[in-house]
């Protein structure tokens, strides 16, 4: 009974494999140096070229500053919104995915009018004699963190506020009654509930900040180069498809390495949100 | 949704192509905006009539923005009144890879690249390009060694030092002076991709303009470094031109064409100056197994290194003439604008073409890994 629907997916599969699964394994053929010869070269030298080193430390290094920032203040807003009444939930929803639904691009270049040393709050900050001379905001590590943060709080927010909906309440009740103060109760009873959605939620923007190309490059004032625009350097003005492969397939599989482990730690039905 | 609605879109496109109401090419366009690979979704439907129909049109493409419109008026209309052959400007970016990817996947979209003049060589000893057929485009048109075997130079630009006049009332600023953050504070901006800024940083390093190249990268990252904070890398020419509009960069070494609009726009808060700039060439070529007729495709590149379509891409874009006839033909107005008038010529370094044919790739990277982190 089933055989016949099985032939509708056909077309799907025929299309994934055909225009992403070929492809990626042509990728990976390049980048152990095919089909000219065969080697390890490009893998080594992510290893051993100290360009590569720091761009790769770097990345690391925003994306993680990044997604705890998002994980607190996801955590926070995530709270407020299981917490609150319809109305104020709507429309703390409606403020969080308005920017959703806006071009990073446009996101980008919104930060940089607002933040930079002559945009609106330095202006303003100087102005009021707040500060002595503008801040530096933008156009560095910390401008590149801002803009990140603010574009991947929604992915941290709605897994966080998916579990948070179904936290029995009568455990922090039951907390409270056997004497915890309100935040005994919050940290021993209701956070431990939603760790596995904290862990879903970071690992999520974790994978997302991995490739983030088009913020760091206008917010960090061409010089935080992270992974992304490096292979597209690589691909598009040196060149150097073998060394773009080697880094696009250790991207792929430290990706692929982080959803296993999250399967494995919370089950990937509930990562996946549909458990 | 939105996938559904490209595939509804592929699907009415291939009816109008296979009726022959929809060119092949806007088609393969349409596909490319949808993110769909034309490669699949064309395949097939091709008869031989509309290949040669497709072969009677020459797809140009350049780095989009105003260099559409410009190149169309300057350089297609003409050639489409000559010869009767359309030429249609697509602003693609046709960056090295992507012309590698093209000739590579076996189907060649553009005839005819923009790209700069050390790419002719560099791109040609790869097999990338087609070959100049040199018995229709006229080698006299072009100053000795702008007519590359796989290229043709086909308009000039520099890197100047483009500066706020609040700054610099009553002269012009050096490159001495663009490294000197003590006595002239704010914001530098250069180009990201190591190009013009590399130069500059050695110049201003006192490195002697003949002495230039072979030039020293990790001498230049230095210099590049010194002004930590100070610097604020520009990505696009329209980024360059926005910090110097908003007053973000009171210094910027930037692509002439975006100094002169700056000028004009800010009515002479920022100004340019020629003196110590870097003065270059750009070029088309034509990515191998291109679709168009070659007779036509070079005929069109012998159109234009026609001195007169040249001044007009001047004026509309500030893009200069590469035909040393242009010259004694520029009004005095222009003069000023154009990178390669003699006048010009003599107060900037020519950047050069065979060290960027060895080293781009390595400058570049080395570069990029010396100003980040």
């Amino acid at each position: 009974m089933t055989r016949p629907y099985l032939l509708f997916v056909l077309p799907a599969v025929a299309l994934v494999g055909l225009m992403f699964l070929l492809p990626l394994g042509w990728l990976a053929a390049l980048s152990f140096g095919l089909p000219e010869s065969f080697g390890l070269e490009h893998y080594e030298a992510i290893v051993t070229s100290p360009g590569i080193r720091s761009m790769l430390w770097t990345t690391l290094r925003l994306v993680t500053i990044t997604t705890l920032v998002s994980l607190v203040l996801g955590y926070l807003v995530a709270f407020a919104m299981a917490h609150l009444g319809e109305t104020q939930r709507l429309m703390l929803t409606l403020f969080v995915l308005v920017p959703f639904w806006l071009s990073v691009l446009a996101r980008a270049l919104a930060w940089l009018i607002l933040l930079r040393h002559n945009g609106l709050l330095n202006e303003a900050l100087t102005g009021a004699g707040l500060v002595e001379r503008p801040l530096q905001l933008v156009r560095n590590e910390l401008g590149v963190i801002i803009g990140m943060v603010h574009f991947l709080i929604p992915y941290a927010v709605f897994p966080l506020f998916a579990a948070m909906t179904t936290v029995d309440r009568r455990l922090v009740m039951a907390a409270r009654s056997v004497g915890a103060r309100p935040w005994r109760a919050f940290t021993d009873v209701y956070v431990p509930v939603t760790l596995p959605a904290i862990f879903g939620a970071g690992v999520l923007v974790f994978i997302f900040g991995l490739g983030f190309y088009v913020t760091p490059a206008i917010l960090g004032g061409g010089r935080v180069v992270m992974l992304s625009e490096y292979i597209s350097v690589s691909v598009l003005q040196t060149l150097r498809w073998a060394q773009a492969g080697a880094l696009s397939m250790v991207l792929l599989l430290s990706v692929i390495a982080l959803v296993w482990l999250v399967a494995r730690a919370i089950g990937f039905r509930r990562l996946a949100g549909v458990g | 949704m939105a996938s559904r609605f490209t595939d509804d879109l592929i699907d009415i496109a291939r009816r109008e192509l296979a009726r022959g109401r929809m060119d092949r090419r806007d088609f393969v366009r349409l596909c490319l905006g949808a993110g769909i690979a034309p490669a699949v979704a064309g395949s097939g439907i091709l008869t031989a009539s509309e290949a040669a129909a497709a072969a009677q049109e020459i797809v140009l493409c350049n780095f989009g923005g105003d260099a559409v419109r410009a190149m169309g008026e300057a350089w297609g209309e003409p050639f489409t009144a000559d010869t009767g052959v359309p030429v249609v400007v697509d602003g693609g970016v046709p960056l090295a890879g992507k012309i590698k990817a093209m000739v590579e996947s076996g189907n060649v979209v553009w005839d005819v690249c923009d790209g700069d003049g050390f790419l002719c060589d560099q791109l040609g000893k790869q097999g990338l390009l087609d070959e100049v057929d040199y018995a229709i485009v006229d080698k006299a048109k072009l100053p000795q060694g702008w007519a590359y075997d796989h290229g043709i130079a086909n308009y000039t630009y520099s890197f100047v030092l483009a500066y706020d006049t609040s700054l610099f009332p009553d002269r012009a600023p050096t490159l001495k002076d663009f490294f000197d953050t003590e006595t002239y504070p704010g914001f530098r901006t250069m180009w990201k991709y190591q190009m013009g800024a590399m130069e500059a940083c050695l110049l201003g390093d006192g490195v002697p303009p003949e002495e230039l190249y072979p030039a020293d990268i990790d001498r230049a990252i230095a210099k590049a470094r010194s002004l930590g904070d100070n610097v604020i890398y520009w990505e696009s020419g329209a980024s360059s031109q926005e910090m110097m509009m908003s007053g973000e960069a009171v210094m910027g070494i930037i692509w002439n064409t975006r100094a002169s609009v700056l000028e004009r726009d800010t009515g002479g808060r920022v100004s340019w100056t020629w003196d110590e700039g870097l003065y270059c060439h750009s070029s088309f070529v034509m990515p191998k197994g291109h679709k168009a007729d070659p007779a036509a495709t070079n005929r069109f590149l012998d159109s234009v290194l026609d001195p007169a379509r040249q001044i007009r891409l001047l004026e509309l874009l500030g893009n200069g003439p590469t035909n040393p006839a242009a010259a004694a033909m520029l009004p005095e107005e222009l003069v000023r604008l154009d990178p390669g008038h003699p006048s010009n010529v003599a107060r900037q370094v020519t950047r050069s073409e065979t060290w960027y044919e060895e080293h781009y790739d390595e400058a570049v990277e080395r570069w990029l890994d010396g100003i980040s982190g």
